[in-house]
């Protein structure tokens, strides 16, 4: 799960990274989602 | 006395010496300094802490108080743009949270300022931003040390702690107001010492609790993006981004608290 963890954070940070951009890339979002998966089996 | 509560006695008494302070003509400069030195004195040997303030167009940061770091290495009315490669403070301040360097010879942050900051000794750098009541960044607090490392959870509630009765001080300066945030004085006690041991950081469950500490701060950082997001759909995406950091975050929880369960008392 920590390795879930500091996948989602590189992600935000990657994000953050990019806040200029003013929007969600749609490679934010499919990212998001397959860690959200990757979670749910864990959990 | 315990360090915690020698802490919080200790800024409780700045804190209440603050308004008459002002009102004799103190600076800002050096009520805030007056703040440092007693974090610097509880704090020993490698602790080293200034305080830089946003000028109001929020573009830069300037020295607002430095006690014990040399004038080579900053000094008073200094100013630099914020930003993600002019060291910690300058990226707390970008990115609104706090941003803990671990080793400042490594960490990208500080590309830009890397060199100076090595030639004093510098090898760590935690920052956090500094909010008044309306939750907007007034500046950054930061401790520096000589040798590299994390913050522990208690340490970072020591920052917390701290961080607020600095806010209080620019407040009361840039005001006069009253002190009307939540009483966050009396919450989060820190329990432990301020400069880092750098053996917890390889402890497993200190580097659990580390992760912890930035999804909780992750996650309040997406609301804050979808609240400002520019479509329903962004903000939509972002609200279910911190939710799974709440998620990861009540997880990673439950680890610590089995591995501190399972690990014989020292």
């Amino acid at each position: 799960m920590d390795a879930v963890a500091e996948q989602f954070l590189a992600l935000v940070e990657e994000f953050e990274a990019a806040l200029s951009d003013g929007h969600v890339s749609p490679a934010f979002t499919k990212r998001l989602s397959q860690l959200r998966q990757t979670a749910e089996r864990q959990i | 006395m315990p360090f915690a509560a020698a802490l919080r006695k200790s800024l409780q008494d700045r804190g209440s010496e603050v308004p008459a302070e002002f009102k004799r003509g103190d600076s800002l400069e050096d009520v805030l300094n007056r703040h440092l030195r007693t974090v610097e004195e509880m704090g020993g040997d490698d602790v080293f802490t200034c305080i830089l303030l946003l000028s109001p167009d929020g573009k830069r940061l300037s020295v607002g108080a430095a006690p014990s770091i040399p004038a080579s290495y900053c000094r008073t009315g200094d100013s630099f743009e914020i930003g993600l490669s002019h060291g910690s403070c300058a990226a707390a301040a970008y990115l609104g949270r706090p941003v803990y360097s671990v080793d400042i010879e490594t960490d990208p942050i500080w590309a830009d300022f890397r060199d100076v900051a090595l030639q004093h000794g510098y090898r760590s750098c935690w920052s956090t931003p500094i909010r008044d009541s309306n939750d907007a960044i007034t500046g950054t607090f930061a401790i520096l040390h000589r040798t590299v490392g994390m913050p522990t959870h208690e340490e970072i509630e020591a920052i917390e702690l701290i961080t607020a009765h600095v806010a209080d001080a620019i407040m009361w300066f840039r005001g006069p107001q009253p002190f009307a945030r939540p009483d966050r004085h009396q919450s989060g006690a820190p329990n432990l010492k301020l400069v880092a041991n750098n053996q917890e950081a390889c402890d497993p469950s200190t580097r659990l609790v580390a992760i912890v500490d930035k999804l909780r701060s992750k996650a309040s950082d997406l609301d804050r993006y979808a609240d400002r997001a520019e479509s329903e759909a962004d903000a939509q995406v972002l609200r279910q981004a911190a939710e799974l950091s709440r998620e990861l975050t009540a997880n990673i929880l439950l680890q610590v608290e089995l591995f501190r369960s399972e690990k014989p008392p020292r």
